[in-house]
Parts: C-alpha cells; sequence; structure tokens
C-alpha cells in the first residue's frame, strides 16, 4: 500500500464472485473477473483478465500460485474477447493457463503450461510440466503426459473431484480470510 | 554422501589389480584379502517384487517369467498402476454375476479396475472388463503362438540335453565346488544308465550318496550363474537317462507373398494419439501392440537381490536378509565397514618437484582404537593369492579383461607420509551428533606427532607435505600412492587365526593436476 503504483495495480479489478464459491482474499485479481458458484479459489493463486474479461464457471478449483490470464488478441471489431473457463475444471499448483478458451471437467497439472492459442476443449488431461504453445484445439478427453509429451485419448474424463472440493470449502474458511460474494464490484 | 564416495579420487586396490572407491569393495573376514565384484561370486539370493514386496525364490520366479502376478505396470508410460475401486461396475461381464447377485446384493459389491495415476490411463480404456477381485487373478493375456513357442522350447531342450548326453561320454567333469551339482546330475546320468564304466566308481558312489538327497533344484538359477560367470556351458538336468528322444517339429514355411498394405494407408490421416510409441510397443515385447486400444497392463517384473560369495575360499562376503523389506544384511563385509577410511580434506596448488601441503583425514569405523602406519608401494609384498585369482578370473572373465578391466594408476608423487602412525580414536555413532569442539593438540605434546592437525571422534586430519615429480607438466594429475597398515580386531575369529591383525591397503589419491602458470 505504500508504494502507490503496487497499490493501483492492485486495486483496478471488477470481480463478481457468486454466492457459494470459496475465494480466499490472498489472490491477485486483474482487470475484469466473474467466479461461478462452487469454485474454489486457493490463496496466492492469480486471475488476470489483461486483454479482456475473464469469467470462471461453477465448481473449478484453482490451486496456489496457478495463473489464469487473458492474452486474447482484440476481435476484428477492436472489442476485446472474453476468456471462458468451463465447470468443474482443476487448476494445479502452480499452472500457467493462457488458453483461448476452457471447457468443462479438465486438469491442468502442476507447473503445466498452457499457450494464447490453444482451445482446450472437455475432460482433457494436462500432465505435470508439459507445455502446449501450439495453435490447436485440443480433442476432447485428450491426456498429455510425460516429458515427451505422449498423447492419447482417454475413454472417460477425468474423475470428478466433488469430495475435494467439498473438504476445501470446509476447511479454506478455517485458515484463510475469503472474499464476501458481491455483484460486479471494484474501488 | 554415497554420491562423493564413489566419485573415483580417493581409490584402493583389490587383491585382483583393479582400484575402486571403497564403497565398492569388500573385504573377505577368511583369506583377509580385500575383494572387487570381480573377484566375487554373485548369486541370486531372492526375486521379489519391488512393488508389493513379495518375494519368489529363483525358481518359481522363472516359471513365472520373472513378473509379479498382482502388480501392473501402465502400458502406456511404464509407471504402477494403481488399483482403483468403484461401486459402478463397467464392461461386458463380470464374471461371478450369476442371476441371484444382480438384486440388491449387487449394490454392495465393488467393482476394480486398474489405473494410471500418471498418465490417466485404465484398464476401462482398452474395454477391459472390471473385476470383483481386489488382488490378483487378472487373466494373462494368451499369444497366439504359445503352442508352437512350447513345441520349439522343448525341441531344443531335447536338442540341449541330447546333446549333452554326447559331451558327458567324452569328458569327465573336473571336481570342485561349482561343478558339485553338474557333478551328481552326471553321475546320475552314469550310473543310471549302464553301470559298466567302473573309471572313478567309488568316488561318483561317495559323491552321489552326499548328494543325491539334496534338492538340486534350491540352487539352481545360482549354480548356472555361477557357471556362466566362469564360462562353462549352462547345464541342463537330464532326468531322462536312457536315450534322449527329440520331438519332432513341423519346420516354418517361408513366405513368398506379404501381407498387402491397406489402400487408404496414404490418404488418411495419421492420428498419433491413438498409435503405440515405439518404446510401448517393445515393452510388450509378446505382442508389440501397434495400436494404443490393443494395450494390456504389463505384469511388473521382479528385481533381484544379490548375495556375493569370495571366489578363492567360497565363503559369504554379502548376504542380505532374507525379507525383501528389510534393507540390512545379515553379512556384509563392505570395505566401508572394515577398513579407516581415507579423505582429502584440502590441497594446495601443485608445482612440479616442489612439496605441498595436503590435508588428509582418517575416519575410524571400527569400536576399538585403530593404529594406522604408512608404508611406500614398492615395498609391499606380492599378495601369494592374488595371481591365482587373476588367473582364475581373467581366464573366464574374458569381457572384462577386453574393455581393461585392470586399470594402472600411475603414481606421479611423493610424500613424507611414510614411518609416521596415527592413533584413531574408537567410532561412538552417539557422539557425532555432539557439537564437540575439535580437538586440537597442544604445541609441545610430544606423544602426538606435530603434523596431527585435529582430533574429532574418531576422525583425525594430519598434514602431510606431496611433491609432484619434477618431470610433470602443467595439467599433468598428482596422484599420491602409499600402503595403509592397521590394526584389525577379529569379532568371531576363526580359531587359526590371531584375534588381531594387521592389514595393510594401498591406495591412490588423486589430489589435482598441476598449477598451468599465467606468467608467459
Ligand atoms: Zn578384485
Ligand atoms: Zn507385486
Ligand atoms: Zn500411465
Ligand atoms: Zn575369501
Amino acid at each position: 500500500m505504500d508504494n502507490g503504483a503496487k497499490a493501483k495495480k492492485e486495486v483496478s479489478y471488477q470481480a463478481s464472485i457468486a454466492v457459494g464459491s470459496t475465494v480466499c482474499k490472498d489472490i491477485k485479481l486483474q482487470g475484469t473477473v466473474s467466479i461461478g458458484t462452487l469454485t474454489i479459489i486457493h490463496p496466492k493463486a492469480s486471475i488476470l483478465a489483461e486483454n479482456g474479461p475473464i469469467v470462471i464457471g461453477d465448481g473449478n478449483i484453482i490451486e496456489e500460485q496457478s495463473v489464469i490470464a487473458n492474452k486474447l488478441p482484440a476481435d476484428a471489431n477492436g472489442e476485446p474477447q472474453t476468456l471462458f473457463v468451463g465447470n468443474n475444471n482443476m487448476f494445479e499448483v502452480g499452472c500457467v493457463c493462457e488458453a483461448k478458451s476452457v471447457g468443462d471437467n479438465n486438469v491442468l497439472e502442476a507447473k503445466s503450461y498452457v499457450g494464447p492459442e490453444v482451445e482446450i476443449s472437455n475432460g482433457c488431461f494436462i500432465g505435470a510440466a508439459c507445455r502446449l504453445t501450439l495453435p490447436e484445439k485440443l480433442p476432447e478427453n485428450l491426456s498429455v503426459c510425460g516429458s515427451n509429451h505422449l498423447r492419447k485419448i482417454m475413454s472417460d474424463r477425468p474423475a470428478p473431484q466433488t469430495s475435494q472440493k467439498d473438504h476445501l470449502a470446509k476447511v479454506l474458511p478455517n485458515y484463510h480470510h475469503l472474499k464476501k460474494p458481491r455483484q460486479l464490484t471494484g474501488s | 554422501m554415497a554420491l562423493s564416495l564413489e566419485k573415483e579420487v580417493v581409490l584402493i586396490e583389490c587383491g585382483c589389480g583393479c582400484v575402486k572407491p571403497i564403497v565398492k569393495l569388500f573385504l573377505c573376514r577368511f583369506c583377509m584379502k580385500i575383494r572387487c565384484s570381480y573377484c566375487l561370486c554373485h548369486e541370486i539370493d531372492c526375486c521379489f517384487c519391488a512393488y508389493c514386496t513379495m518375494s519368489l525364490p529363483p525358481g518359481e520366479a522363472r516359471v513365472k517369467k520373472n513378473r509379479c502376478s498382482s502388480c501392473m505396470d501402465c502400458p502406456s508410460c511404464f509407471q504402477a498402476l494403481s488399483l482403483r475401486a468403484t461401486s459402478a461396475g463397467r464392461g461386458a461381464s463380470f464374471e461371478d454375476t450369476s442371476g441371484k447377485a444382480q438384486g440388491d446384493n449387487a449394490k454392495a459389491t465393488k467393482y476394480y479396475y486398474f489405473s494410471c495415476s500418471f498418465c490417466r490411463w485404465s484398464t476401462r480404456d482398452v474395454d477391459l472388463p472390471d473385476r470383483t477381485i481386489a488382488i490378483g487373478g487378472w487373466p494373462e493375456k494368451e499369444h497366439p503362438n504359445t503352442s508352437r513357442i512350447t513345441e520349439l522350447i522343448d525341441y531344443y531342450k531335447a536338442v540341449a540335453a541330447r546333446d549333452l548326453k554326447d559331451k558327458n561320454k567324452k569328458i569327465a567333469p573336473k571336481t570342485n565346488y561349482l561343478d558339485m551339482d553338474y557333478y551328481s546330475s552326471y553321475i546320475r546320468l552314469k550310473l543310471g544308465a549302464h553301470n559298466k564304466d567302473n573309471r572313478d566308481d567309488k568316488e561318483f558312489h561317495s559323491a552321489k550318496s552326499s548328494r543325491e538327497q539334496a534338492p538340486r533344484h534350491s540352487l539352481g538359477l545360482t549354480q548356472s550363474l555361477a557357471r556362466q560367470k566362469v564360462g562353462l556351458p549352462a547345464f541342463h538336468y537330464a532326468r531322462d537317462t536312457g536315450s534322449v528322444t527329440v520331438p519332432p517339429i513341423t519346420p516354418s514355411e517361408a513366405n513368398e507373398c506379404t501381407e498387402e498394405l491397406p489402400e487408404d494407408i496414404f490418404m488418411n490421416h495419421t492420428d498419433l494419439s491413438k498409435i503405440a510409441t515405439l518404446p510401448q510397443r517393445f515393452a510388450q515385447p509378446e505382442f508389440q501392440p501397434e495400436l494404443c486400444s490393443d494395450f494390456y497392463p504389463i505384469r511388473k517384473i521382479l528385481i533381484l537381490r544379490k548375495s556375493g560369495r569370495c571366489w578363492v575360499c567360497e565363503h559369504n562376503v554379502l548376504k542380505p536378509e532374507i525379507q525383501p523389506i528389510s534393507v540390512k544384511h545379515k553379512l556384509n563385509t563392505s570395505c566401508f565397514y572394515h577398513m579407516p577410511e581415507v579423505r582429502i580434506v584440502s590441497v594446495n596448488p601443485f608445482y612440479p618437484g616442489k612439496a605441498s601441503n595436503v590435508i588428509l583425514k582418517f575416519i575410524n569405523p571400527f569400536g576399538y582404537k585403530t593404529n594406522i602406519s604408512f608404508d611406500r608401494l614398492e615395498s609391499k609384498d606380492e599378495e601369494e593369492n592374488a595371481d591365482v585369482i587373476v588367473k582364475k578370473i581373467s581366464k573366464y572373465d574374458r569381457e572384462e579383461t577386453k574393455f581393461g578391466r585392470v586399470k594402472k594408476v600411475e603414481v606421479t608423487a611423493y610424500s613424507n607420509i611414510y614411518n609416521r602412525t596415527v592413533v584413531l580414536q574408537p567410532k561412538n555413532s552417539a557422539a557425532d551428533f555432539d557439537d564437540t569442539p575439535d580437538l586440537i593438540p597442544a604445541e609441545n605434546d610430544s606423544s602426538v606427532d606435530e603434523n596431527c592437525l585435529w582430533t574429532k571422534n574418531n576422525k583425525t586430519a594430519i598434514r602431510i607435505a606431496v611433491t609432484p615429480n619434477s618431470d610433470l607438466q602443467p595439467g599433468d594429475k598428482v596422484v599420491l600412492g602409499f600402503s595403509v597398515i592397521y590394526s584389525f580386531l577379529q569379532s568371531n575369529a576363526a580359531p587359526d587365526l590371531p584375534a588381531e591383525l594387521n592389514l595393510s591397503f594401498r591406495i591412490f589419491l588423486s589430489l589435482g593436476n598441476i598449477v598451468i602458470s599465467e606468467e608467459s
């Protein structure tokens, strides 16, 4: 707060947080962000709506140090594009997601990276430390893992993390200050 | 720690002539000689699965193709598969779901399938039905050519047995420890066939009576390994004492025409995510699946735990505990525990022909005081056994000799370490955790060597002056060599050996390189 520029950067966001979500106070927000219900955001996560708004759906888990950033270029009319993140996705510790869009039931494992020209469909699994940078649309239920980025199609989407979500929603408020649900606030 | 000791800086010479770091050497308690891995007969102690620690005797392991029956590896990424339980089963047939189980009871039934936590492959991916039994019983995939393979194996076994029989007619094998098994079977073969040949009958009978009842298979694999080591042909137990009949086989037929490629092979877009990679195919050599949909869980390969036996006296020098869970040894005569360790603490820059200070540290591994003295390399007596071993090994261990097993270490420096005695205090494991200050000997304590820098528990550092040879060029290696003589107490001494011994070893220290001078 003592640094003027820093303080200004920290407050320049507009967040709408749905009721039922568990969003820790100690996160970094930037730009226009909307967070859906039942979504859990751990402390020290960053959601950076740099080039346009970010809309995060329901039932996502965003773990510590992970970054979701909107790096999309402006569309044909010069309007900023919105990054939509679907439901029940899992962003594990330290992952960086700059994808064009994220569907439902995806898992981004720890330290993985998804570049701005990648479109994540549904049920994809991106293994720990895997980097996807080339423009593509991932097919459904794709699994990428290992140092060789071995790809294959799974028969099923990754298992839902229902019990984990319930547990976090119970435990996180005991140890962290939470952001209160609100509709489009700013300061 | 292990890594720093494995570095080839401080090397000790084995009786056979090779030089190795201290952790790779053993001290045979019966010969009282250093033995390296080439001077040991390596035997398989047990085979076990590293995942579930189930152990199997080698013979049984071989029957099971050296694979665990309950643990699986991922065919996609080769990590271990983990068993998942679910209440909702999937798959065409649940083996034991008979009509009555489908009622209310079916809800309570758990279904199991394997899944990889690393790449998320699961047995459901390849449409393997879930199972209701948790452990074991996963069916082995039947190979289409199994009958042909067994037919061929039987054929070649018979051929080998016939060859062996022919061979045994000609040469009577020599007796020694390794050949006992071979020998007793040979006797049975001979006696059983026709008892006419009286050449060595008495010897045969005595050997027969003592060996006949012994379970011949208990050491089967070990024996064949030992035989391999000395370069003798592997032995097959010929139970058939009569003439060996070789079963007929149908020879394979060469085919002129090969299968046509599918017509659309060059037109269709290749989907790499559905095609197996080469490592994935080689991981299942018997099936070599081309498509990911043909994957099948790979049974985990058993790993071995070996024991070591001295080639000369045939006593064990390394014997792990029977339980594979235990990392301890019943017997471990590693030199690390049986001779003082020498470490280089610091060196000063080296110049040809000029003395430089080097600080060495000696560590006592024993629970008693040890005296160390030093001697020149040249004055050391030749080990009487050394030649025997070298002959014994180099005769058979061709491969190792070919790759230059015995490295000659060239000593390029001399020092003033000789005629000096260092007394090492006993090792006290508990004292290592105390923060006791280093004991620096008093200035005018005549009982202590003036070059003894400090003593801490079982460690003592001394300073020596090392003079590199004057003909060395800048950048050349400075290698110091000397013999260390130390007192060794036999805890469970053999009756014919004295309780206290003076043992010695030859040590080579790579101290560094001659300074490349920057002045022109
Ligand atoms: Zn050796
Ligand atoms: Zn196992
Ligand atoms: Zn796997
Ligand atoms: Zn021995």
